[in-house]
């Protein structure tokens, strides 16, 4: 991961805000190395009670993208919305939740930037300016240490 | 209907046993099959294609040659296969893994109306090239699909998430994946398998695709271990009675226990 001045924040992505302040601890150990602000992408639908809360688990911004609620899983939709915000930010990371929303989502921002992802991580951490994650390999039997090769991530 | 169906070569992981130094797999000692996701994509496009007619093309990327994995999906209804073979797909992740089988498809199997894949594939689990070649070959995509019906013009999907089941629908040419509840793949006897490798099965390599390694790295892996499992090995010995006030005693002072 090369820092320029073209790169900033991280942004983290969940469908509901108990998800999101689940994954403001990994977050915040992220940005805390990076340097770099951290924000909250939640979309009006799928928070309904407001976005307040996220600030208490340390989120310095929280994006509020308007748009109606929806009743089924719409991935396209979540594409573009973190799509115009990846464009717009041009962030040195973004999370996802681990959940299938999460995963196909994360997927499909990642393949359209260009950029890997890793998914279902245990940890992550930035080492000598390079993101490494821990996941779960070989059905669950062990563990991998993996390093992205590209100079950004989501 | 045609098909396109993406597989994988694998370790079986339920055989793996850790390096006793090291921790590391040892993958060598194991025989490598078909991830298991791949086999119930298989038998969806099998009974698709039984229903409909047309033809299921497998796909595939593996550092070694794949024929003795590729024989039992040609025996489970597959009409042929291209298969990726080069030394440069060692170790590549989901990011290489969907451009290499884009590029196949695009050369190799350019009319098709769907392609399915397991929702992961059990050795590294990332559920991430259904989605990612889904982009790369700008169709729809339905992830962790339980039931597929096609229709006339397009296909209908239930597909099954953490807190919901939903109903959904999209036009053809589409990309699917499924898991394990979607069916239960048939059994391939022998003799099928035997019979089933006289079925054509193209090789080409990254060059032919106009692809070189470099462009393909996303994620490097830096080591894989077993987690080790350091046991305490004591024995408490005298009566039951005895044996059990000291294994609560001790549970409590380890603190597995409450007092």
């Amino acid at each position: 991961m090369s820092r320029d001045a073209e790169h900033s924040g991280v942004l983290v992505f969940a469908e509901s805000p108990e998800r999101l302040a689940r994954l403001a601890s990994t977050g915040r150990d992220l940005v805390r190395a990076l340097g770099a602000p951290l924000a909250a992408v939640v979309l009006d639908g799928d928070c309904p009670e407001g976005p307040a809360v996220l600030f208490d688990n340390g989120y310095e911004e929280v994006i509020r993208v308007h748009c109606e609620p929806r009743d089924s899983f719409a991935p396209e939709r979540y594409t573009h919305v973190l799509m115009a915000l990846a464009k717009e930010r041009a962030p040195l990371a973004m999370l996802f939740d681990a959940s299938k929303t999460g995963t196909e989502v994360c997927a499909r921002v990642s393949s359209k930037l260009g950029l890997p992802a890793a998914t279902g991580c245990r940890s992550v951490r930035v080492e000598d300016e390079t993101l490494v994650v821990e996941r779960l390999a070989y059905g669950g039997r062990f563990t991998a240490v993996q390093k992205f090769e590209k100079p950004r991530f989501s | 209907m045609d098909i396109v169906v993406c597989v994988k070569k694998i370790p079986d992981v339920s055989q793996l046993t850790p390096h006793p130094e090291t921790g590391a797999p040892q993958l060598d000692l194991v025989p490598n099959q078909l991830s298991n996701f791949d086999e119930n994509a298989l038998e969806a496009a099998a009974r698709l294609k039984e229903a409909h007619g047309g033809k299921v093309t497998l796909v595939t990327a593996s550092p070694s040659d794949p024929k003795d994995v590729l024989s039992k999906a040609l025996a489970m209804g597959a009409d042929g296969a291209v298969a990726v073979v080069d030394e440069a797909v060692t170790g590549l992740d989901s990011f290489g893994l969907s451009i290499i089988l884009a590029e196949c498809i695009r050369w190799y199997v350019p009319k098709f109306d769907l392609v399915l894949c397991g929702e992961g594939s059990v050795d590294d689990y990332s559920c991430q090239v259904g989605p990612r070649l889904a982009e790369q070959l700008t169709i729809p995509c339905i992830t962790f699909v339980t039931e597929l019906v096609a229709l006339e013009a397009g296909l209908r999907a239930k597909r099954v998430l953490e807190r919901r089941a939903e109903q959904v629908s999209c036009q053809t040419p589409a990309l699917i994946t499924v898991g394990t509840e979607i069916n239960k793949p048939r059994h391939v006897s022998l003799l099928r398998i035997m019979a089933a490798s006289a079925r054509p099965i193209k090789t080409v390599r990254l060059s032919d695709l106009g692809l070189i390694r470099e462009a393909l790295t996303g994620l490097t892996t830096l080591k894989v271990s077993a987690p080790r499992n350091l046991r305490k090995r004591r024995v408490l010995q005298g009566s039951a009675e005895e044996v059990s006030r000291k294994l609560v005693t001790q549970l409590v002072e380890d603190g597995v226990i409450a007092n």
